[in-house]
């Protein structure tokens, strides 16, 4: 067992196969590594593959995006689970591996305490889901089914990964919405979705997320469509959580005031790609890449005065199929030359674990 | 209890978060006298094809020769009639809603469970799969259906397997396409992810999160189907195709009554408004329970 990182992503390609049998990857050998009880935001803006790349640590990716090469190590806290996911993956490994080798011929071996998850049969992907990994959704609107009372949804999801009675059941759900706050639980378990405020459904589905313990959770953008009163007091909830339970979390958001709030690394996507890697502490103050400088620049303040139009970055991302030569973002750089246009820039550590994507981050 | 204090009452108990989603359409449903009046027609019929089985002696009451009492007007004592073989119309015309709601109701249901099954699992899985199958559907969608029913029938003998088939294998493309697309447009739900992201699997997920969400549509879709199912056996009877002479199934009574039709109207009067009253009664059942069941009336 591993006790200090919960799972390395390692130049992880997920591609989605276009008409015509070209590939274009979303995801383009992305790194990330997700420390124990730590909390790990994932900041880019639309379309530039932060949602891609949490699907593909749970593998939901719907046909035909695939993961093409690429490792997602995950080390499981529990003894239990490591013997139960690793037991059978060495036993199929005979069947398995040569398809999957003749996909990605570079699978290192398997360290100890590790699981593989690229490798991993259908079946022990949905034992890991909810069980251990789990994940909440952007709009909690829809992300509840709308024919079934909320407390039968989420004792649904105990009933699906361990044996035990309804009753029982029924009891740790009530636990759970009152875990996450839920007033009157007995009365909001026989509620349907449409009965309930957008916080409150949103706190359903964290409780449906959280009622089996999993130790880490994926949150893709769980407050862009709430209110900001009520956004804070799911992020105040989510971090309570987090503490008292030394859950991992990896928060997908384009609000760089929610990073600011929860996270406690920072990874800065771009076009499919880690731009800057750092601390919170050290990205706020010292934030070496020019997109991530124009990220922090792009937060309107309270005190600023407001002179004519919000900064924005000029351009929007390219697009997946048409990329630049060089750096990504080199199109909408202001400091950009000769060489960012024609070499692609390779992460680099500037000092002290920060990690940026730039040639020219010296100059910024 | 007066109307309004109901509707007050209930929405006490919806901000109360305890309603019952059932009553709350059989609620709205209720408020359409004509597809009140459309299943309590239904419900009449349903239970006179029941009762005729009991009432009347096949052999010889429905389809037994009385030369004494031929091609007589309605009157008191034979309500609608009596044919050319002097058998009572209404006993006939009763007991020939065994037949039809036989073949609308049991067709439908086969028909369903095979285009629930097409269908949702075409949406759910997607790729090779649902192209493949889903050309077959479109192929035999593309064949008229009468023709494609007569061929079947021709093929596989007359009797009630034959029909049965027939019915199924033209009604299936269309169920299957329908359920598709309404399918198509849940699948793609964030809590059909959820619940992936949880951990259940597909069978669950159709069966659990996707089915009962697309319930309304297929129900409607379901209730029409039945009242077509129903037009298409009497047109094969109608057409000699179907059900054979003696029994009294009301397209074939109706092709009886052609050669009658200037004369004695009433013979073909009645097997006819049998059929166009029970399709209609299932349209606007169909109708009414559309409105009942959109969640925005709620």
């Amino acid at each position: 067992m591993n006790n200090e990182i919960l799972m390395q992503v390692t130049d992880l390609h997920t591609v989605l196969p276009l008409k015509g049998g070209n590939l274009v990857a979303p995801v383009d050998g992305v790194n990330l590594t997700i420390p124990r009880g730590k909390t790990v935001g994932l900041v880019g803006e639309s379309g530039c593959g932060k949602s891609m790349t949490a699907r593909s640590l749970m593998r939901l990716l719907d046909h035909p995006i695939r993961i093409q090469s690429g490792s997602i190590l995950y080390y499981p806290g529990s003894e239990a689970d490591l013997a139960r996911l690793t037991q059978s993956q060495t036993g199929k490994k005979s069947l398995s591996r040569p398809a999957q080798a003749a996909q990605a011929p570079e699978i290192p071996e398997i360290p100890e305490g590790a699981v593989e998850i690229t490798a991993l049969t259908e079946k022990q992907m949905r034992s890991i889901r909810g069980h251990n990994i789990t994940m909440i959704f952007q709009e909690p609107m829809t992300a509840l089914n709308p024919s079934i009372t909320v407390g039968k949804q989420v004792r649904e999801a105990i009933l699906l990964h361990e044996k035990v009675s309804k009753k029982e059941a029924r009891e740790r759900v009530l636990q759970s919405f009152r875990d996450v706050g839920i007033p009157e639980p007995e009365r909001r378990y026989k509620s349907y979705p449409h009965q309930l405020s957008g916080g409150l459904r949103q706190r359903i589905c964290i409780a449906m997320a959280m009622v089996l313990h999993p130790e880490f959770l994926i949150a893709d953008e769980p407050t862009t469509a709430l209110d900001v009163t009520v956004e804070a007091q799911i992020l105040a909830l989510m971090k309570q959580l987090q503490r008292s339970r030394e859950m991992s979390i990896l928060m997908i958001t384009h609000n760089l005031g929610v990073v600011a709030d929860i996270c406690d690394e920072v990874n800065v996507m771009y076009a499919g790609q880690i731009v800057e890697y750092a601390d919170k502490t050290e990205l706020f103050r010292n934030a070496r890449h020019p997109y991530t400088r124009g990220l922090m620049k792009a937060i309107p303040r309270v005190r600023s005065e407001i002179k004519g139009d919000l900064f924005t970055i000029e351009g929007t991302v390219p697009n997946f199929s048409d990329m630049p030569a060089g750096c990504r973002f080199c199109d909408r750089c202001p400091y950009a030359d000769e060489q960012c246009r024609t070499r692609e820039p390779q992460l680099r550590d500037i000092g002290g674990g920060h990690l940026v994507r730039c040639f020219r981050e010296v100059e910024t | 209890m007066t109307k309004r204090r109901r509707s007050r009452q209930k929405r006490l108990a919806d901000m109360a978060g305890q309603t019952n989603p059932a009553m709350d359409v059989w609620r709205n449903f209720a408020r359409h006298p004509v597809s009140m009046a459309a299943l309590v027609i239904l419900i009449l019929m349903i239970i006179a094809a029941v009762v005729s089985g009991f009432l009347f002696d096949y052999d010889t009451e429905v389809t037994a020769l009385n030369p004494a009492e031929l091609l007589q007007p309605p009157s008191a004592e034979h309500w609608f009639g009596t044919d050319k073989f002097g058998r009572d119309v209404f006993i006939r015309v009763m007991y020939g809603a065994r037949y039809s709601l036989f073949f609308g109701i049991v067709t439908t249901a086969v028909s369903m469970v095979l285009g629930i099954l097409i269908g949702a699992t075409c949406a759910y899985f997607g790729g090779l799969y649902d192209i493949i199958v889903m050309r077959i559907m479109d192929s035999l969608v593309c064949i008229p259906s009468i023709l494609l029913m007569l061929t079947l029938v021709a093929v596989l003998g007359k009797g009630m397997r034959g029909i049965i088939i027939a019915l199924v294998v033209t009604s299936v493309p269309g169920f299957a396409r329908i359920i598709r697309s309404i399918v198509l447009n849940v699948v793609h739900q964030e809590y059909v992810e959820a619940a992936r992201a949880s951990g259940t699997g597909n069978g669950t997920i159709i069966l659990r999160h996707i089915l009962p969400n697309c319930f309304g549509p297929i129900l409607v879709d379901v209730l029409m189907s039945v009242s077509s199912c129903i037009m298409a056996a009497a047109s094969l009877s109608f057409l000699g195709m179907g059900i054979q002479a003696p029994a009294p199934e009301w397209g074939s009574m109706l092709n009886e009554a052609m050669e009658h039709m200037r004369a004695y109207p009433y013979l073909g009067i009645f097997p006819g408004l049998a059929i166009v009253i029970t399709t209609l009664c299932f349209n606007l059942l169909g109708d009414g329970l559309t409105d009942a069941l959109d969640p925005k009336n709620r």
